[in-house]
């Protein structure tokens, strides 16, 4: 029963849970231990149904028994499920650690409703992923923008206001674009079933009507995924949100709307049409290009950690729409390797900021001189998490960028090296602005060594060491990922 | 195929075209926020006239009787309840912007900030 159930019970648990933990009595402790169980077992079962996916190949659930395309679909292949265990995997790890960073900073009676709003977003987010009907992305992904505006107005100072006011703003303007897309798609093709659409638009390459379509729908993802120039919403949001909010973005947002991208560039409007007909791959990779220059030189000319780590995003987004826009398999093996492993490196370090920042009361660069001395534990996992920025060997991100570069030459795209080179460079200046004052710099008498407490440095540790598992023990990893690629290059 | 071109899909581009406007160049959130349901009304109307026909009826089997498409209508009541939904938390956020910075326009926030 469970069993067959899976794919639509990964949703329905986060989104009843929800409105349970909002009805139920206002104890942060009974909605934060709900919270927890509910996304503990989405975790679970999204890996049980990765399992399944790459034993029996393609998982297909028919929402209240009826069958696509008169009802809704999901489609569970190898590419959803390894988001589904991302966004899942990041979620609950992030949950475990609210308790001790999150909890103590909210007040008391509303943590209820900000774990009901958080399970909210969880559920558009899984929702997009597991989602094989079009109309349903859009839905769910107004359910994850929502959600996510008021989790970020959350944020301590007046300024998360207006930052959530802002990432309202341009987030309703993608989400409206992606609405108006589909419209278009919808009018020309008379199904929203994505494997149908998919099969119908095929014979529509020359139509004005699908080329604005497409162009309106790849500008709202491009948006949802703060794809350079259209980031301007993500380092406000990211450095003005409560840390423990900024680390689920981080690991998730982004990488969901990039998800949807890819889905549609490749699956639904198909190879042929996104990047023959239209030129829209040339238009990711200098998209690409200037996202890794840019975006580290802003991340290098911060004064703050956690503004430091919001630029980083937008120049690491900028290698995942690289492979993206190369469209061979070895240039999408490195986008997919990207785009999981900056989730979880990048959820493991706000969570890392979480921690200090409760010891230290301020993420400014200054205040973190001699931070070694006073949390040695803490400063390693800044340094694992900052050397996985760089594409250090022994993390996933080197892996990623290594096939990045292989598919760069078998592509004949031998210059876009430059960029992605300087790129890592800039990446490496901007993780030793961080590194010389934890490590380098001498405090005389500073304070004694009093490390953050278990609670709050454990559920960091076991995202950024999946990093470093993964990179000493790639081939359950790159199998995984490059059965993803296949699917991507196969249509469906 | 539905025969695209009529009045109310120029009417619904322009309303798209004023409701983008407005988002990107009022400086008052409140105009801001009206714009965006402009553009989101303006998107409405396209999906709705998308599903007319000439002399059809509601979607009621009959002998011989033209329907306009059921589906754009559904869709877009979804999307309404959507576009009340973003106004209402973009408006609790300008309620709280103007409590905390005494103002909602764009410029004044900006050089509170810098203060």
């Amino acid at each position: 029963m469970i069993a067959k159930h899976l794919p639509v019970l990964l949703v329905i648990g986060p989104l009843l849970t929800s409105l349970v933990v909002m009805l139920l009595p206002r104890r942060p402790m009974v909605s934060w231990t709900m919270t927890v169980a509910v996304t503990t077992s989405v975790l679970v079962g999204s890996l049980a149904l990765l399992r399944r996916v790459l034993r029996e190949g393609t998982q297909l659930y028919e929402l209240g028994g009826w069958t696509p395309p008169m009802g809704i679909g999901y489609r569970v292949d190898e590419l959803n499920a390894l988001f589904l265990v991302l966004v899942s995997g990041v979620a609950a790890v992030v949950t475990w650690q609210g308790k001790w960073s999150l909890l103590p900073t909210l007040d008391l009676e509303k943590v209820h409703l900000f774990y009901s709003v958080y399970l909210l977003c969880l559920t558009g987010l899984l929702g997009i992923v597991i989602t094989g009907d079009a109309f349903n992305v859009y839905v769910l992904l107004e359910v994850s923008s929502l959600s996510t505006y008021a989790l970020v107005a959350m944020g301590p100072h007046r300024r998360a206001r207006l930052a959530g006011f802002n990432y309202l703003i341009l987030g309703s303007l993608g989400a409206t674009f992606v609405l108006l897309g589909l419209g278009y798609l919808h009018v020309m093709t008379g199904t929203l079933d994505m494997v149908e659409m998919s099969q119908r638009l095929a014979p529509l390459a020359d139509s004005t009507a699908v080329r604005a379509g497409i162009a309106f729908l790849v500008v709202g993802f491009l948006l949802k995924g703060a794809v350079f120039p259209l980031h301007a919403w993500l380092p406000d949001a990211y450095c003005e949100a409560p840390t423990g909010v900024a680390a689920m973005l981080s690991g998730t947002a982004t990488k969901v709307g990039l998800y949807a991208l890819a889905r549609f560039l490749y699956c639904v409007l198909g190879i042929e049409l996104s990047f023959s007909a239209l030129p829209i791959d040339e238009l990711l990779l200098l998209a690409s290009a200037a996202a890794m220059i840019l975006g580290s030189w802003m991340a290098l000319r911060q004064t703050d950690l956690k503004r430091l780590l919001a630029y980083s995003s937008v120049a690491q987004v900028g290698y995942i729409t690289l492979g993206l826009g190369l469209v061979d398999q070895a240039g999408l093996v490195g986008s997919l390797a990207h785009a999981l492993h900056h989730g979880v490196v990048k959820a493991g370090l706000f969570l890392t900021v979480a921690a200090l920042a409760f010891r230290l009361g301020s993420t400014e660069l200054s205040s973190l001189r001699g931070l070694s001395r006073r949390m040695p534990v803490t400063s390693g996992l800044l340094l694992v998490g900052l050397l996985g920025l760089v594409g250090m060997p022994l993390t996933t991100g080197f892996l990623s960028k290594l096939y990045l570069a292989r598919s760069l030459f078998a592509t004949d795209r031998i210059l876009f090296l430059v960029p992605m080179a300087l790129g890592s460079l800039l990446a490496a200046a901007y993780a030793w602005r961080v590194i010389r004052p934890v490590f380098f710099d001498r405090v005389e008498d500073g304070p004694d060594r009093e490390e953050a407490s278990a609670g709050l440095l454990v559920p960091a540790a076991v995202l950024l060491s999946t990093s470093l598992v993964f990179g000493l023990w790639p081939t359950p990893f790159l199998t995984a990922v490059q059965a993803a690629a296949d699917r991507l290059l196969a249509g469906f | 195929m539905p025969d695209l071109p009529g009045f109310h899909h120029l009417a619904s581009a322009i309303l798209v075209c004023l409701g983008f406007h407005a988002v990107l160049s009022k400086s008052h959130l409140v105009k801001k926020l009206i714009g965006l349901g402009v553009l989101q009304t303006g998107v409405f109307l396209f999906f709705i006239s998308a599903a007319a026909r000439d002399g059809a009826t509601a979607p009621i089997i009959e002998e011989g009787a033209t329907y306009a498409a059921p589906l754009p209508h559904v869709l877009i009541l979804t999307a309404i309840v959507v576009g009340v939904s973003v106004t209402a938390v973009g408006l609790a956020l300008a309620v709280r912007i103007q409590a905390e910075y005494g103002t909602c326009e764009i410029d004044d926030i900006h050089s509170a900030e810098e203060r």
